[in-house]
């Protein structure tokens, strides 16, 4: 097949691909899609894994570099004690069983942004080994039911990250910026028992909650502290794992779904047809929602690896005898101060205040949510948990969608919040001024919602006489909808009861005007 | 990094002075406190002496690394030997690509090959019952840091290593690029 024919039939398949995709339910199909993911975490800490430079985010170029770090010759590296201990906490967190002896390796190859020409990492001997997380899978929209789902954790290892590149191509040049060489990384590799884009999104979503909690990584995905390659094949069921390509550059938790979405369609339009499946890299294009085949690696890159001869092994204290010694990191210590997981915050909020699955899930997984929902509840109002909850999940995250906001920019406070829910309680504002309270409340951070609500005479109208008057206007308004009603068109009473909430601009108590109005009618 | 005086072969550690009277790279060359005392013409004397022969019975840590690099090809086998290694071109362009070294002459690849069935020794030692050992200081715990910053910020030094600045980035050529992989044919 020459090449410009192979091109021809590839836009063919790109064709089918997307066809495939935006159809509501894909086909059922005989291929068995099977998803592994590699994840690399930058850890949160002030200076580098082996040097004394800083890493903060966004400092001026090349100047969190040490001589290690630009690996001048005769510099030696020593390794920073809180990286190891974020790494056990993340260790014990999912579940692994940690080595208390692990080693350092040099992996070997060449690039411009990898000054000492190899990269300190662990792969004889890593860090922790045969962990399992279990997470809920649910994506409002997506997945019907949420349901639970166990991936192993084959390993998690400490490594260097490298600098960063940026290519001009039209120059023909690459650009270095050495800042990130050296920032402490943890690698945890998955096992590949995942079976569909929504639980590979769902996994970096739970992984990256339970990394926010543990203090162990910002999960920025958008400054690359949290990495995601995806492993994708498919094979037939009860055969051997398919040829396998590796998704890289996938910028956050929905492209995670994407890419993963794009390849299975992908590798399974190519099978149909009859095709081979590559062995190779491919880069996410968001722009295109496409994965497109990277240059390098056309053979299997031999990465030559070998002992750091300067790094001995790397001991930790595991049990309360060795914990005497200052130099080791004292694993025992780390687990009696393990904070709470997103799963227990799951659990609690489901024993005290007995929330449906989903509304647990989205409030854990919105940190900001689950502040005001406890600082809410805990305010001892008496409002139920669901009334708030759903307040929070619906109303509020609405609002930020259309300002085009993410919540944690919202500036409401969590007094506002149950000053809000004090005035819907005392059935001063009803729902529908409760939700234009939120975009007052969020320019005026300063306001307490009773004064809005008084400033901009939004208060409902409980007034029992002024109802019955709304009423009675209403009804003698529309004399034809009356008759209707009276002739036995029941639902036509909602129309009356509108009528009167466009009067007042929906400020009228709407229970009572229902009960008025039904009253009025039937008499 | 342990330098040595170089008219004294001694090493590094005294308070260093700089002998003026040297002018031109010689001048730069740092002499240990010891070498003052002697008088300017036996130093140069001496030097020039050192400069012709290193006298390894004078070193305290003589090097057994040869001066001058060794063939170990052995060329009179030629021209029908034909070497137990045989690097195939698509290898040699997969491992100039790797290694960003170009292999550009028969000589080479010959040395290549001879370096590889040379090595190939090791393979023949059985080591299946040995546990290996990656270092020498395996029962040493390795010793970690705080994690405070305390380097860094020496960007004028860091660049200074660079050929090609711009903007404080360091200038590479493009990464990812397939070099040549035209068949190499060798005269």
């Amino acid at each position: 097949m020459n090449p410009s024919c192979r091109f021809v039939i590839l836009n063919k398949f790109d064709k089918i691909i997307v066809r495939n995709l935006t159809k509501v339910a894909p086909k059922k199909s005989k291929w068995q899609s099977v998803v592994g993911l590699e994840v690399h975490a930058q850890i949160s800490t002030n200076s580098k894994l082996f040097s004394g430079s800083g890493c903060a985010f966004g400092s001026p170029l090349n100047s969190s570099v040490s001589l290690f770090d630009a690996a001048i010759p005769g510099t030696l590296p020593v390794l920073n004690k809180h990286c190891v201990e974020l790494a056990v906490k993340t260790a014990l967190a999912l579940n692994c069983e940690i080595n208390p002896v692990s080693m350092f390796d040099r992996k070997h190859y060449f690039y411009a942004d990898l000054p000492a020409g190899y990269q300190i990492t662990q792969q004889r001997a890593p860090l922790a080994r045969k962990g399992q997380i279990t997470y809920p899978v649910f994506t409002p929209g997506v997945t019907k039911k949420p349901y639970y789902k166990t991936v192993r954790l084959h390993q998690l290892q400490l490594e260097q990250d490298s600098g960063k590149s940026l290519h001009d191509d039209l120059a023909g040049r690459s650009l270095v910026d050495l800042n990130r060489a050296g920032v402490p990384l943890m690698e945890l590799v998955f096992e590949p028992d995942i079976e569909d884009a929504e639980e590979a999104a769902s996994l970096v979503k739970e992984l990256a909650l339970i990394l926010k909690s543990l203090e162990c990584c910002s999960c920025k995905m958008e400054e690359g502290a949290l990495r995601v390659d995806a492993n994708v094949s498919l094979h037939k069921p009860g055969t051997p794992l398919g040829t396998r390509t590796e998704i890289k550059n996938i910028g956050s938790i929905r492209n995670v779904a994407q890419a993963v979405n794009y390849e299975i369609e992908r590798q399974r339009v190519l099978l149909d047809a009859g095709e081979e499946i590559q062995n190779e890299t491919r880069s996410w294009d968001a722009a295109s929602k496409r994965t497109v085949a990277m240059r390098d690696k056309e053979v299997q890159q031999d990465y030559r690896f070998m002992p750091e001869p300067n790094l001995p092994p790397l001991h930790l204290a595991m049990d309360t005898a060795s914990a005497s010694n200052e130099e080791l990191v004292n694993v025992q210590a780390i687990v009696h101060a393990m904070p709470m997981l997103p799963e227990d915050k799951r659990k609690r909020l489901a024993e005290m205040y007995n929330l449906p699955q989903e509304t647990l899930i989205i409030l854990v997984n919105e940190e900001v949510l689950l502040d005001y929902f406890t600082q809410i509840m805990d305010s001892k109002l008496e409002v139920p948990p669901k009334t708030v909850a759903n307040f929070l999940i619906n109303d509020l995250l609405t609002f930020c969608n259309r300002e085009n906001i993410s919540v944690n920019e919202c500036k409401i406070s969590s007094n506002q919040f149950i000053d809000l829910f004090k005035l819907m309680q005392a059935q001063t504002i009803n729902l529908h001024y409760a939700r234009l309270l939120l975009n007052e409340m969020h320019s005026h951070p300063d306001k307490v919602p009773a004064q809005i609500t008084k400033e901009k005479n939004w208060e409902q109208i409980n007034d029992p006489e002024k109802i019955e008057e709304l009423c009675r206007e209403c009804v003698k308004n529309n004399p034809k909808v009356v008759e209707q009603f009276k002739k036995g068109k029941e639902k036509l009473l909602y129309a009356l009861v509108g009528d009167v909430a466009k009067k007042t601009d929906q400020r009228a108590n709407m229970a009572m005007v229902v009960e008025k109005l039904q009253q009025m009618l039937k008499s | 990094m342990l330098r040595w005086c170089y008219p004294c072969v001694r090493p590094f550690r005294e308070i260093f002075v700089t002998h003026k009277q040297f002018t031109g790279k010689a001048a730069k060359r740092l002499f240990c406190s010891k070498d003052q005392q002697r008088s300017d013409t036996a130093l140069a004397q001496e030097l020039e002496r050192r400069r012709t022969k290193i006298d390894f019975t004078e070193i305290k840590y003589p090097t057994k690394v040869p001066e001058t690099p060794i063939s170990c090809i052995n060329l009179d086998k030629s021209p029908d030997y034909t070497p137990s290694q045989i690097v195939d071109s698509q290898t040699l362009q997969l491992l100039e690509r790797l290694s960003l070294v170009d292999l550009d002459s028969k000589e080479a690849l010959r040395a290549l090959e001879d370096s590889i069935e040379f090595a190939e020794k090791v393979v023949k030692i059985h080591t299946g019952c040995v546990r290996p050992m990656y270092t020498v200081l395996e029962n040493h715990p390795l010793k970690t840091r705080p994690d405070k910053v305390t380097d860094g910020n020496i960007k004028e030094d860091i660049l200074k290593n660079a050929s090609v600045t711009e903007e404080d980035y360091f200038v590479a050529p493009p990464g990812n690029i397939p070099l040549e992989t035209k068949e190499k044919k060798f005269d």
